[in-house]
């Protein structure tokens, strides 16, 4: 069931307007070291980092609004700009944070007096919280408010007004890189860098003392650092803050069934904790490739769960092989997000397919178009395939539903719930479909097909890649993504190994304009 | 634990007894010789059920007039509008305009198009990735706070706020510019009422002497807007002028707190926390509603805001007398290519209670800001609520576009009903649509009127033109107001 056919041959094929991913030109040159951009810190990196930068702290709920995400991910670096609500949002989570730290200085800082434990304060926390040493020039503005509050209001006063500056300044809240002298990143960086992409929280004491020894220079080193950091819970975290938003996680916190039909909210927290679950366990902590993804027929049910698989519900959440099922796509989490309330969407789950797998934007539907969800005619049993079917018939609409629709059908032996089903509205249910020339009889021919696709992995290449940069700019790296595509390949597909790639690498991290003996 | 209604209305000094109070926002200043103008934006969704909404009375659908809402009984009112019949001399009921810009834009779902040129008059920017479009302008708002501070040294930051009861959705009409070279900003709005409050009554509620902490704020602010003036580094231009955008801000907040601190306009009592899981739904979006009403009229009535933008989010449908998807199950069915879909007659059934829900919602801000005298009315007469939202009616439909302004009587002309031709060549580049076909007056026009009423003199919001299908017509001019409207 493996076609030959490329997605550009697929697309063209149909008369499809849209675009594709490319980046793996291996004849380019390299070019110079790309500029760096600052960052601010998306908003999961501000809660870990505040988090991890005060860990005895108990702190609140941190009211941050939600950032837009144009490209999928949310720390887009272009539409990351402040607006008059955050920085209110800053300053109130500075005042209750600091807050707490006034009410013990001391997790914060060991002295307990004075103007030189404010110094110290300074030089420890600033550092932390800038991740990197506190120039002379910053501590010497820190400390003239530190001086002026202790002054006025006393110790704890002044440790809690200058904690707000800190958690304010530019150097906390965006990652500003100083560079070297040769333009290159400083080690500081790159330790911002790698920890941001792993971690999605600010770098561990060992990463930043690896920072001032120059030990995050070579492969070597970079190597051992890396190996750690996948190795610590915190990978975890950041792996998933790329994984939620690459499938589109949230998007079963918005979908609505109907409570008659077995909807509940628990139900929904239950879906979310098994792709959860899998994608932790099954992808992450087993090294999990590209296919397991795609094809393990390994999964978590838990007692809400379970009747959806058709298998009796456990006491508590548990590890099962499931007999018909393979892999993330037909799982019950991924077919009810992708599930209008009474009815599975044939185009949503095409659309996914299309979009996150094979990185083909069809663009918008036309203009004027009804996009109403179908339901069915009265008196005449269809099928949801065929009301599909029907209501995309037209010409216009056949320009990209003609891709979409047999990539989305495959998946009609899953109700709007991911329940199995045979039978839709009295009718047998059709699971045929296909891509190009290829043609399907069912889902597990598309997830063999996608699992030996090289476009997926050059996709999720650069979904992975489009995050690690926050822009566009790092799937079009072709430098970059070219290594790290031949890297996954190499690995057999490991996803793990994906994120080391590219925080291998030394375009990257800043510190060269390419891996030593590659084309320049 | 639900919010206190009357601690809040205490905390905003407007308890029983307190009606009375004057513009106190500039402190010692004197109270301006006439009331300035405000406005009240209501953004809700999915449009309305024509039938169940508009009052043409019998006259012709494509014509331009207006008549007095005054005569009508309040049976002989709309059911969508009826909530309003008690406020129907200060209402002006717009019919008729279109959303050219919406419907001249080739990208984006439906939604999305409207959300995006609503209030910026302008086609929207596609986005690389997936269907919902960004805007390309700022949105009247804020184009109305950036003009009104310009003129008034003494207005803040919060010239404009931006309230929504929002549940769990992913729309927004609120629009900023960016940093120069860079795209317009999306604008988040503040869900909790707690925090608003906090923001707008930053200094304690009087009881207890102010916490130093909070009195330093503005001291602690401008440091650190000096720590960003500091930056060195590697810095692109933009990347500067992204760090530029954020001092400013901070010199906004700032200057704001400085305001606030020598305000008369607060009396302020805590508030307990809100937190979503403490009541039922239905309940909480009441409650929300009310909580902003509440601060919305303490924020005009105290001169701190001119311009108020209140998204609602969706009403949960078992509010207005439905079960399942409110969307999906309703708010599309209600629409009129709907007719033979066996949904149909109760979605527009559900669909009408929403409107008049939401109009519902409405009439108490109008009762509200109604109970403030002012040098010539009441605030009522200085502030137009404008309701409008994203689309016409269920079936994704921009033209007939449904909009509604109660109050401001000394801005425009109100207690009318205005009807609008239906003489403009489409705007769209559907193809299953011909270029001969004609829609509403472009509701660009309703911008300029909102802004000249405003007080800012411009015949222009969003495009100046905008062209038609119809290859041979000339551009389609989108500037300069609704003179009927205009007092």
């Amino acid at each position: 069931m493996r076609g030959l056919l490329t997605v550009a041959s697929a697309l063209s094929f149909a008369g499809c307007w849209g675009s594709i991913g490319d980046p793996g030109n291996k004849e380019s040159p390299c070019g110079p070291i790309p500029e760096a951009r600052i960052r601010r810190l998306s908003h999961t990196e501000y809660r870990n980092t505040v988090r991890d930068l005060f860990p005895t702290l108990a702190l609140p709920e941190l009211q941050l609004a939600p950032d837009s995400a144009p490209l999928g991910f949310d720390n887009d670096i272009e539409s990351m700009q402040a607006s008059p609500l955050l920085v209110q949002q800053y300053n109130a989570a500075a005042i209750a944070i600091s807050d707490l730290v006034a009410a013990d200085p001391t997790t914060v800082v060991a002295c307990t007096e004075g103007s030189a434990c404010g110094r110290e304060l300074i030089l420890t926390l600033g550092g932390r919280a800038f991740r990197r040493p506190v120039t002379e020039t910053e501590a010497t503005t820190l400390q003239a408010i530190f001086d002026r509050y202790l002054a006025s209001g006393g110790f704890a006063m002044a440790v809690e007004i200058t904690t707000q500056a800190i958690l304010q300044s530019p150097q906390f809240l965006y990652r500003l890189e100083a560079g070297t002298e040769t333009e290159a990143s400083s080690q500081y960086d790159v330790a911002t860098r790698l920890s941001y992409l792993l971690w999605a929280t600010m770098p561990d004491q060992a990463l930043i003392d690896a920072a001032s020894r120059n030990e995050l220079a070579t492969e070597a080193d970079l190597a051992v650092h890396v190996d750690r950091m996948l190795a610590d819970p915190r990978a975890l975290e950041g792996f998933m803050e790329f994984t939620r938003q690459w499938l589109e996680m949230s998007r079963l916190d918005r979908v609505t069934k109907q409570d008659s039909d077995g909807w509940s909210e628990d139900v929904r927290a239950a879906l979310a904790e098994e792709a959860r679950l899998f994608l932790a366990e099954i992808v992450f902590r087993r090294g999990g490739t590209v296919a397991d993804f795609l094809l393990s027929n390994q999964a978590f049910i838990g007692p809400k769960t379970a009747a959806f698989y058709g298998l009796p519900a456990p006491t508590e959440w548990s590890e099962v092989t499931l007999p018909d099922r393979r892999g993330f796509l037909m799982q019950a989490q991924f077919l009810a997000a992708n599930g209008h309330p009474q009815n599975p969407s044939p185009v949503l789950r095409g659309l996914f397919v299309l979009r996150n797998l094979l990185c083909v934007e069809l663009g918008s539907p036309p203009a004027g178009v009804d996009m109403t969800i179908p339901g069915p005619l009265p008196g005449v049993p269809q099928t949801n395939r065929q009301i599909y079917e029907q209501v995309t018939g037209a010409e216009v609409c056949q320009k990209c539903h003609s891709i979409i629709n047999p990539l989305g059908f495959t998946f009609e032996q899953f109700d709007t719930f991911g329940r199995f089903r045979t039978v839709d509205n009295t009718l047998p249910v059709d699971a045929s479909g296909g891509f190009g020339s290829t043609a399907f009889g069912g889902p597990h021919d598309l997830l063999e097909y996608l699992a030996a696709s090289t476009e997926v992995r050059k996709c999720i290449t650069g979904k992975y890649l489009t995050f690690a940069n926050g822009s566009h700019d790092g799937a079009n790296d072709r430098c970059v993504a070219r290594d790290v595509q031949q890297d996954l390949v190499d690995s057999g597909g490991s996803l793990t190994q994906l994120m080391k790639s590219i925080a291998m690498h030394p375009r990257y991290l800043g510190l060269a304009p390419h891996k030593e003996g590659q084309h320049p | 634990m639900t919010l206190s209604r009357r601690r809040l209305l205490q905390a905003a000094g407007l308890g029983a007894g307190s009606a009375l109070l004057p513009s106190l926002w500039r402190g010692a200043k004197a109270g301006p010789p006439t009331a300035p103008a405000r406005m009240v934006i209501c953004y809700t969704q999915h449009g309305v059920v024509h039938e169940s909404w508009g009052m043409r009375r019998g006259m012709p659908d494509n014509a331009r007039w207006d008549y007095a809402l005054g005569p009508l009984l309040e049976t002989e009112f709309s059911r969508c509008l009826r909530p309003l019949w008690r406020h129907r001399n200060k209402l002006a009921v717009v019919d008729g305009l279109s959303l050219a810009t919406a419907i001249g834009d080739p990208y984006g779902d439906a939604h999305a198009k409207g959300w995006c040129s609503s209030l910026t008059g302008a086609i929207a920017r596609e986005t690389i990735y997936g269907v919902k479009s960004n805007a390309a302008k700022p949105s009247l708002d804020q184009l109305l706070g950036k003009v009104l501070r310009a003129q008034n040294p003494f207005l803040t930051d919060l010239v404009t706020q931006e309230f929504g009861v929002y549940e769990n959705n992913f729309h927004a009409a609120i629009y900023g510019e960016g940093v120069p070279g860079g795209n317009v900003r999306r604008l988040p709005h503040l869900e909790q009422p707690k925090a608003a409050f906090d923001r707008m009554f930053p200094n304690g509620d009087g009881t207890v002497p102010p916490d130093p902490v909070r009195v330093a704020q503005p001291d602690v602010l401008a440091e650190v807007a000096s720590m960003y003036d500091a930056v060195r580094g590697r810095l692109s231009t933009q990347d500067r002028q992204k760090l530029e955008q954020h001092r400013d801000l901070v010199r906004d907040m700032e200057s704001r707190l400085r305001t606030q601190a020598n305000t008369t306009c607060v009396a302020p009592p805590d508030l307990e926390n809100w937190r979503y899981d403490q009541v039922p739904h239905a309940q909480r979006y009441t409650d929300h509603t009310r909580s902003f009403w509440d601060l919305t009229r303490a924020a005009l009535t105290c001169d701190m805001s001119r311009v108020i933008t209140m998204q609602f989010g969706p009403l949960r449908v078992d509010m207005i007398g439905g079960t399942g998807d409110l969307h999906h199950d309703y708010a599309h069915p209600s629409g009129p290519n709907h007719v033979n879909d066996p949904k149909h007659p109760l979605a527009k059934t559900v669909m009408t209670n929403y409107t008049a829900k939401y109009a519902s919602f409405v009439a108490e801000l109008a009762d509200q800001l109604d109970d403030v005298p002012e040098a010539n009315g009441t605030l009522l007469d200085n502030t137009m609520i404008v309701m409008m939202s994203e689309l016409a009616h269920g079936d994704h439909a921009h033209d007939r576009w449904p909009l509604m302004i109660i109050g401001g009587g000394n801005l425009i002309r109100t207690g009318r009903y205005y009807n609008y031709e239906k003489e403009t060549p489409t705007t769209t580049l559907s193809t299953n649509i011909s270029a001969e076909a004609k829609i509403g007056l472009p509701h660009n026009h309703l911008l300029v009127t909102l802004a000249q009423a405003m007080g800012w003199n411009t015949d222009t919001v969003g495009a100046a033109s905008i062209r038609p299908k119809k290859a041979s017509a000339p551009d389609i001019d989108l500037r300069g107001p609704l003179p009927e409207l205009l007092l």
